[in-house]
């Protein structure tokens, strides 16, 4: 009896420690990820929007994060709400109802750091709804003005890949055209679907207007060479070609479909699909949005 | 009189399994399905009124996370009994993602039925678990796609009848650790926020596990104790044990998922298994170079079936 | 030679957990597709091997007996979980690729069997050194086999681009990590072959 005791006493004694140490450990780290995730976030956008490593980012950029809700009150209607930073300080939820017609606009009461930590941010916004209802955080856009004029829109989307889903970034300028494309997250396989990482597959997508992504699909042919050599910027320094060569070869390729990325068909397909369905999406609700603003008059930062 | 405890204890926790995933499919709400890709149809259960159904403006159709978004449709059909609707769309659907089909002012024979009915759709159930199946088994089989299990198997695979002993006692401790740990994980440390101590917590569960299943062997089955017992200390240290659990918690998988993932990872490693002890068996008595024998050229073998088995990556059915 | 600098030679080549002993190998197929991710992956390991080594040695008349299999894996997992969460932290990027095989760390049969071997019954500096040499000969295989796979795979060495082209794309896929350690495996053999003139048995694997 006495072995038992001693045997599970020991065992308890050396969960416990592990279970304490992990949780200070755990207290400590998780605050410098989620840090880390949010930087590695932000420095993507600004290379979409041209501002990559190496190039320095200008005084009057200003990036604003508009965050997108999706309420349910307690009788169970559903309504969007955005979150958006107004033009004379402070922020604000713009309610807008499942048809698009524009609802309440309720003043958010945080500052701009509370706001960019998720749980504090969730938590001011369920504080500023009335009792009973509650708001689910669904997608952050993000508005690029340069000198105060629109320079672009970056926005995120996730697609079904061919293992696991993929996530992944669009930057589009102000006529809603694509500028960029990164993947943030995918788990395909090194040397075929990963290739979706590589830019003479993540360049084709530049150029694209809205009417061509209507149609965009993806072809099973081989990428012709000079349009290879264009969409990769070190290789294409590398041949020695200027910037008018580039340009022509770009503009003569921008109607063409996607080419597949070889044994890859099934994770080309699913990027250009989740392209296509984020930016259709995008400007839909933007339109939405922007219709919204106007009727209600709300000054916007953006 | 230790025997009918444990014995007990594992019925409970059988029990228990078969509680929980029981609730969890018992809040399905009304179901409809993707028939092509351009499709839905939807079961209402009783006759509806042909002239209230032909009008798409009583039906809304969305993706879940996208309620805002709707999808316009083309046209409604009834079948003959007029109890199922097929509604028709202008463009595919994408049938990985959820979909929502609302039907408002349902009327049947001239009187309104219900204000407003809402079906869930999306790719049915025992598709998607056999697609997992499949995939666990044969597209990314545990040894020769993603490398794990390694340990084990080139100790275990030199004979067919050692191969087959590991596999029938790796597959059954898989499937049930698959489950507990799901069921730990989703009822236990996500509802306590104790997600960093899911590493601890799975391992642990194995370990228990598979001392009880020592025991109970032990005490049961004394025949097929002496037969499979000493492979089930060796199940603890095999990598597949742990991640399978881990997989199921990173894709937030359901039971029934979590449970077909560890079903087909397990008869997956007893295949590769048996395959590897086939050839070993033969490799004995050929002539491989001295440098070669043993570990060498076994690794060597392994690495044309996992080419081998690369052929199955297109093996896209669902 | 001081025991102790005998001890990290030991781990390196004479028993090299990889190439000799043959533990631990689900990693070192599946990780080593690029040199950083091997060494990401083995330096993980050393970081666990030695404290899990030393806090064993340490306690380990507080140890029971009878529960000391368990006792060992809970002590693997409270560091794997502290390195899984210093990881991202430290490089995000590597970390997503390496993820699942930091929480399989757990179940490399490399570091329970150090810590039943030797920790359990040898000292702190000892165990410390001997921790070292058997994460340090892992890492140093891990490398190796990146080296190599990312070199004839995908014609770059630690992510630059030396050949400008990918010579033999399977090696980055799993058959060729297989097929890469066999090769090694068997030099390996043959070295010991030529050194001491006589050959290992058939190799244990667990």
């Amino acid at each position: 009896m006495k072995e038992i005791v001693k045997i599970v006493l020991s065992l308890t004694t050396v969960c416990v420690a592990a279970a304490l140490i992990l949780g200070a450990v755990f207290a400590k780290t998780d605050h410098l990820r989620k840090v880390n995730e949010e930087k590695l976030r932000e420095d993507t956008i600004q290379s979409l929007l041209g501002y990559g490593t190496g190039v320095k980012k200008p005084g009057d950029l200003k990036i604003f994060d508009v965050y997108r809700y999706v309420i349910t009150d307690d009788k169970g209607t559903t309504v969007l709400g955005y979150l958006l930073p107004l033009k004379e300080k402070g922020f604000a939820l713009a309610e807008i109802d499942l048809s698009g017609k524009p609802g309440k606009v309720i003043p958010v009461t945080a500052n701009a750091a509370q706001l960019a930590e998720p749980s504090s941010r969730d938590a001011a916004i369920n504080a500023a709804l009335p009792k009973g209802s509650k708001a689910t955080y669904a997608e952050t856009l993000s508005i690029a003005n340069l000198r105060d004029k629109r320079l672009g829109y970056v926005v995120p989307g996730s697609t079904q890949g061919f293992k696991e889903a993929i996530k992944l970034m669009v930057s589009l300028d102000p006529d809603f055209n694509v500028t960029g494309m990164a993947i943030v997250e995918a788990k395909e396989d090194p040397g075929l679907g990963a290739e979706i990482q590589q830019d003479y597959f993540r360049n084709q997508f530049v150029g694209k207007t809205v009417d061509l992504l209507k149609s965009l699909k993806v072809i099973k042919e081989p990428l012709p060479t000079d349009y290879l050599e264009v969409l990769e910027p070190a290789k294409a320094k590398k041949i020695g070609l200027t910037q008018d060569q580039i340009r022509e070869i770009k503009q003569k390729h921008v109607k063409d479909d996607i080419y597949a990325l070889t044994g890859a068909t099934i994770s080309s397909r699913a990027v250009t699909n989740g392209v296509k369905d984020t930016v259709r999406k995008f400007v839909y609700r933007l339109d939405i949005l922007t219709g919204a603003l106007k009727q209600d008059k709300l000054q916007v930062a953006f | 009189m230790s025997i009918n405890k444990h014995l007990v204890t594992i019925a409970l926790a059988v029990a228990l399994s078969f509680l929980i995933c029981g609730s969890a499919l018992a809040q399905a709400t009304e179901t409809g399905s993707f028939k092509k890709d351009k499709e839905i149809e939807i079961n209402f259960g009783v006759p509806v009124d042909e002239d209230w159904a032909q009008n798409t403006a009583n039906f809304s159709a969305y993706e879940k996370p996208d309620p805002d978004i709707k999808i316009p449709i083309e046209s409604v059909t009834l079948d003959a009994r007029k109890t199922v609707a097929t509604l028709k769309f202008k463009d595919a659907l994408n049938t990985s993602s959820d979909y929502i089909v609302e039907a408002k002012d349902v009327t049947s024979g001239g009187k309104l039925l219900k204000n407003r009915v809402e079906f869930s759709v999306k790719k049915g159930e025992a598709q998607v678990l056999f697609g997992v199946f499949l995939g666990a088994m044969l597209i990314n089989n545990f040894v020769f796609t993603q490398y794990l299990g390694l340990c084990i198997f080139f100790g275990v695979s030199q004979k067919k009848e050692t191969a087959i002993g590991m596999g029938i006692t790796f597959t059954t401790v898989m499937v049930s650790s698959a489950i507990m740990c799901w069921a730990l994980f989703s009822y236990v440390l996500q509802t306590l926020h104790l997600d960093f101590l899911r590493i601890i917590v799975f391992i642990g569960t194995v370990a228990i596990f598979v001392q009880a299943m020592d025991t109970i062997l032990r005490k049961v089955n004394p025949y097929l104790f002496k037969k499979l017992g000493v492979y089930l200390v060796l199940i603890v240290t095999n990598c597949i044990i742990l991640a399978v659990p881990l997989k199921n918690a990173d894709s937030g998988n359901g039971p029934f998922a979590s449970l077909t993932l560890g079903l087909g990872a397990g008869i997956g490693f007893a295949l590769a298994l048996f395959l590897m002890s086939c050839v070993r068996e033969k490799l004995e008595v050929c002539r491989v170079p001295a440098t070669f024998q043993g570990l060498p050229i076994a690794f060597i073998v392994t690495g044309l079936f996992a080419l081998a088995f690369l052929g199955f990556s297109g093996l896209a059915i669902f | 030679m001081n025991r102790n600098v005998q001890l990290l030679w030991n781990g390196l080549i004479p028993e090299n957990p990889i190439f000799r002993l043959a533990l631990s190998l689900c990693p070192a197929v599946a990780v080593t597709t690029s040199i950083k991710n091997g060494l990401m992956l083995g330096l993980a390991v050393l970081f666990v091997q030695v404290c899990s080594s030393c806090t064993v040695s340490i306690f380990k008349s507080y140890i029971h007996p009878r529960i000391r299999i368990p006792a060992y894996v809970i002590i693997i997992a409270l560091w794997v979980t502290v390195i899984d969460m210093i990881l991202p932290v430290i490089s995000p990027d590597v970390y997503k690729e390496v993820k699942l095989f930091i929480a399989l760390i757990v179940v490399f049969a490399i570091i329970i069997s150090r810590l039943e071997l030797f920790a359990s019954k040898e000292p702190f500096v000892p165990s410390f050194f001997d921790g070292a040499g058997m994460g340090a000969g892992f890492c140093f295989g891990l490398v190796l086999i990146g080296a190599i796979r990312e070199f004839f795979g995908a014609g770059q060495i630690y992510g630059y681009d030396v050949l400008g082209f990918k010579p033999l794309l399977v090696m980055i896929l799993p058959a060729g990590g297989f097929f890469v350690i066999g090769f090694i495996m068997a030099t390996f053999n043959w070295l010991e072959y030529k050194i001491t003139g006589k050959l290992p048995k058939s190799g244990g694997g667990h």
